[in-house]
């Protein structure tokens, strides 16, 4: 039996191949398929866009009245405040929320898009180097989400006590970091961190 | 009705360089996190400021060790810039004047 490892490699013109065992890209796919529907939260900016009562916001996306911060501790984290709450008494951070909130939110979801199309190419794929960065932020998105939902801490090297209900989540998190750091050195980031 | 100055080029360089001059340089913060790869932190910074590998890598052991860094300075608009491709990468960001 062949056992095959995960494998992101640096190939010429910035290209990075990609080779997945079968059941990491079905998890990979549906770890992906869930955080982009999460991010099309529909309390938040996604579909605020939309919304028939003010069709300016729909053009530029950017709504008349200042958006507060998620609710959810996951789209805090990934759509994080621009200035801390101290300066001009929150205003400045609404202001910047109001106006950077949809772009960010569209080149996520945009990313998570890019990510699906190549997997749905198979277990072994090439990216481009701009698919190669989706990747690269989509993965991160996740880690981000994930590691959230987990509450991980900084010192997150004890696995969690046997009949943890997070076990299962905790190793997915796990691996989505090593094929992270692996992505990271076939893009030709150091890696004695 | 608006009147168009007498020499609104000169005009534009004596305001520019009363803000470099007397207002305070805004800087862009980041801030430690749990989840971020320290690989990945170091790959973000050269690639978003062009830092060498050596500088990249002492910012985010400031970030890592202090709980945060600055990571660069400039006028407001700069530093919003700054912060919304340091979000976009995956990194909490937030910019502030410098004290």
């Amino acid at each position: 039996m062949v056992v095959v490892r995960p494998s992101f490699k640096a190939l010429a013109g910035g290209r990075v191949g990609v080779r997945l065992p079968s059941w990491l890209r079905t998890l990979l796919v549906q770890q992906f398929g869930a955080l982009s529907e999460l991010l099309a939260d529909p309390a938040g900016p996604d579909t605020a866009a939309t919304t028939p009562q003010d069709p300016l916001a729909a053009i530029t996306g950017i709504g008349a009245d200042a958006p507060s911060a998620p609710d959810d501790p996951v789209l805090h984290r990934l759509r994080p405040d621009g200035y801390l709450p101290e300066v001009e008494d929150g205003a400045a951070a609404a202001e910047f929320r109001r106006f950077t909130e949809a772009d960010l939110a569209g080149l996520q979801q945009q990313r998570l898009a890019t990510v699906r199309e190549t997997l749905e190419s198979g277990d072994r794929f090439e990216l481009d180097p701009e698919q190669a960065q989706a990747w690269l932020g989509a993965l991160n998105d996740l880690r981000l989400a994930l590691g959230t939902r987990l509450e991980v801490t900084d010192d997150q090297d004890a696995p969690p006590a046997a009949g943890d209900p997070r076990a299962g989540a905790f190793e997915i998190y796990g691996l989505l970091g090593t094929l992270q750091h692996l992505l990271l050195v076939a893009l030709g980031a150091p890696s004695e961190y | 009705m608006t009147q168009a100055p007498a020499a609104p080029g000169l005009d534009r360089e004596l305001e520019t360089w009363e803000d470099t001059r007397l207002s305070r340089p805004w800087v862009t913060i980041v801030w430690n996190d749990p989840v971020n790869l320290m690989s990945y932190v170091v790959y973000v910074l050269q690639q978003l400021f062009g830092y060498s590998r050596q500088k990249a890598t002492t910012l985010m052991l400031d970030v890592h060790h202090k709980g945060r860094a600055v990571v660069s300075s400039g006028t407001r608009e700069q530093m919003e810039n700054d912060v919304v491709r340091l979000h976009a990468a995956g990194l909490w960001a937030t910019l502030q004047q410098d004290d």
